[in-house]
């Protein structure tokens, strides 16, 4: 059989951004999905979904392998956040890739909330670099006072605002608001193998690959020879010897109707913050006697982020959506003064018309029906409160009740809104309400506190930290009380802060895969 | 009467009585339920005919009402009639239905009629889709299906695309629009819209 000196398990851009760092420096990797294949580029999805508006079922996990239980204050499709495909959740990410700031890494101690994290922004900060040259992030912060430092500039130019974010931004300037540019992995110019963004507006399914997608890397690490990918396997749970080493991980592929067992020298687990959650509950000593040992802190300290969407009507066309990318938004309002009795937000306007093209448009007879339903949104934009908010005790990953075609428990996931939010929430109508002055709206509507959006944004659930008593994983994602078991992703996060968070989890996979070659896996096999 | 010559009118007999059950059970049938949309046939997917795809494209001008390339229609229906199961059959149907009234009321096929005779015959079928008599005597005409399968396909493909051009856009989501003209002044508003 073969061995090969790493397990992951997902496909997402955590894996493979990791999966592509050990393979280009000689190591072999083994990488499990649970979902089915997803072509890349995407050229295939967006003839199908754009020019023939047709959604392909082959590109979804059986509805027996892909579920949760919900309970609490969210309600979204959150099961269907997660894009369980090759590629992952970053197949239909926006792409939008904002570094941490350095204030984030220690909200406890400067603003009373959260928990401090076991790396600084210094540390992290040339893992950024790498992260951005990877994914080939557009941007500059030549116009963004509130960026935080970098050593290095940005890789690509900057996708320049639109002529409507030129317009608000005069205004919003004259009235001490900075609507700056969107940094962004999605490519200005020509970059590596992909070609210069040609603002197809359909980036989901960008059909040329300008805006990055997992599957990118995916392809190059499989190219080395010494990548296998096992797509439609799921992963049932970790086999681990009397000493916490995991010796083994108990797969199972969508059709077969055994059980197979593969080796590992050293895992690690990249499946999103809520299936990463599960696993490990499924795989735990106290279930199994040959499970692993954990941290009572599993699946504790879930968060989101809150995204609450207005909308802003003017006088005169603003013609959004004449660009599939974002432009402008800004990071004034990320570390307020409010800050640790509310979280930050970050301002982002939306490039989409609102509400979206109407399909199939059931309140229309005629073309002339469809043009009245459309022609307002010329005038409007749409505007997103993009929030920080805080663990609490009242949002957590178990294991339900509900069960998957195996018979494994499905992720029981609960989710409260607290104080902190309804304090953030309060800011941000308070922000929107000025911007909607500011830039001389006639009309504004911001939809109310409880239709939070997460962002497909889930995090916190392996926390990183000191030790078992407070954490899950160190600040590289090795699992305490485990010799050979990493946590990558959104999973380890410490706070959310009120940025997009794919970037930071992209670096902290860089510096995750440095030190297994520099000290876990020392000889390439 | 022979032995042989028995069976052969029983059995005739009794395949009309069966004819005549089921036509009397969708006659009630008919009477009893509203029309429902359904969904697709259980049919292959295929390439369509030219007279079909042409009656298709002519349905969509006629239901949209709008200047539009119709470039882009024949090419979503002769997609989905050659890829997504049920799809050609469907279209098969809505053409023949169309047609044999267009002839009756125009003399001449679908396609080749005025918009206005178009917009007619669409809204005859439909309106003697929509009443229980009539569907009796459509002899069980989905119209329901056709409506959602073609013609609300047909108004959403326009909102995807024409619509955005006629309410002033350079193009719609899916062409490609470069990165310059984004950032530049959008052209002026139609000011009937």
């Amino acid at each position: 059989m073969r061995d090969p000196a790493v397990c992951i398990v997902g496909s997402g851009i955590v894996g493979t951004a990791i999966a592509y760092v050990l393979t280009t420096h000689g190591y072999e990797v083994d990488v499990f999905e649970k979902g089915p294949e997803y072509p890349y580029p995407h050229t295939p999805q967006f003839r199908e979904r754009v020019l023939y508006g047709y959604e392909n079922p082959a590109y979804a996990v059986p509805g027996d392998l892909q579920g949760l239980e919900l309970s609490g204050s969210y309600r979204r499709d959150l099961d269907h956040e997660r894009h369980m495909i090759v590629g992952g959740a970053a197949t239909h990410w926006g792409a939008i890739t904002l570094r941490m700031r350095p204030q984030d890494f220690a909200t406890r101690t400067l603003y009373g909330f959260g928990e401090d994290w076991p790396v600084t922004y210094r540390e992290l900060e040339p893992y950024y670099g790498r992260a951005e040259a990877l994914l080939g992030v557009s941007g500059t912060d030549d116009d963004n006072p509130f960026a935080p430092p970098r050593s290095q500039p940005y890789p690509l130019p900057p996708f320049p605002l639109s002529y409507e974010d030129r317009i608000l931004a005069e205004r919003l300037g004259s009235r001490g608001i900075v609507l700056h540019t969107t940094p962004q992995a999605a490519t200005r110019l020509d970059f590596g193998d992909r070609p210069a963004c040609q603002n197809f507006g359909a980036c989901d399914v960008c059909p040329i690959g300008a805006r990055y997608s997992p599957n990118e890397h995916l392809r190059l690490a499989l190219g080395t020879g010494r990548c296998r990918l096992y797509v439609r396997t799921s992963v049932r749970r970790l086999v681990a010897d009397p000493r916490g080493r995991v010796v083994a991980l108990l797969t199972r592929p969508g059709n077969g109707d055994r059980e197979e067992e593969h080796s590992a020298r050293l895992v690690v687990l990249a499946g999103g913050a809520i299936e990463t959650a599960r696993l490990l509950l499924l795989s735990s000593r106290d279930r199994h006697p040959d499970g692993i040992p954990l941290s009572d802190h599993v699946g504790r300290h879930l968060t989101f982020h809150h995204l609450w969407t207005g909308r802003l009507t003017y006088r005169e066309p603003m013609y959004p959506g004449r660009i599939g990318r974002f432009t402008g938004q800004s990071h004034q309002f990320l570390d307020p003064p409010g800050r640790g009795r509310h979280g930050g937000i970050k301002v982002e306007f939306s490039a989409n018309i609102v509400p979206p093209p109407p399909h199939p448009p059931e309140e229309a007879a005629s073309g002339a029906d469809v043009l009245a339903l459309l022609g307002p949104t010329r005038y409007q934009r749409m505007l997103t409160l993009h929030a920080e908010t805080a663990p609490s005790p009242g949002r957590f990953v178990t294991l339900g009740s509900t069960r998957d075609r195996f018979g494994d428990p499905y992720a029981h996931v609960h989710y409260e809104l607290t104080d902190f939010d309804e304090e953030t929430y309060r800011f941000g109508r308070t922000l929107f309400e000025r911007i909607a002055r500011a830039t001389g709206a006639e009309d504004a509507v911001l939809e109310p506190v409880e239709s939070f959006y997460s962002g497909g944004h889930h995090m916190g659930t392996c926390r990183m930290g000191r030790d078992r008593r407070d954490s899950v994983a160190d600040s590289l994602g090795a699992v305490h009380g485990c010799q050979n078991l990493f946590v990558a992703g959104g999973a380890l996060f410490v706070g959310p802060a009120g940025v997009n968070p794919t970037l930071t989890m992209v670096a902290l996979a860089i510096r995750t895969a440095d030190a297994l070659m520099a000290g876990y896996l020392r000889s390439p096999r | 009467m022979s032995r042989r010559r028995f069976l052969v009118v029983l059995t005739a007999a009794l395949a009309a009585l069966g004819t005549a059950a089921g036509e009397i059970r969708r006659i009630l049938r008919e009477l009893a339920v509203p029309e429902q949309a359904g969904g697709l046939p259980d049919a292959p997917p295929g390439p369509l005919d030219p007279a079909v795809l042409a009656t298709l494209v002519a349905s969509s001008r006629a239901v949209i009402g709008e200047p539009v390339e119709t470039s882009h229609y024949a090419a979503y229906f002769q997609w989905r009639a050659s890829h997504l199961r049920g799809y050609r059959a469907v279209y098969t149907e809505f053409h023949r239905a169309v047609d044999r009234d267009a002839r009756r009321l125009a003399g001449r096929p679908f396609p080749a009629c005025p918009p206005g005779v178009q917009r007619d015959v669409l809204s005859r079928l439909q309106a003697r889709a929509r009443s229980r008599w009539g569907r009796l005597l459509l002899g069980g005409l989905p119209w329901a299906r056709y409506e959602r399968y073609i013609l609300q396909e047909a108004l959403a493909l326009f909102a995807r695309t024409d619509a955005w051009v006629l309410l002033g856009y350079d193009g719609w989501p899916g062409v490609p629009q470069g990165l310059l003209r984004y950032q530049q002044a959008p052209r002026p508003v139609a000011p009937h819209r």
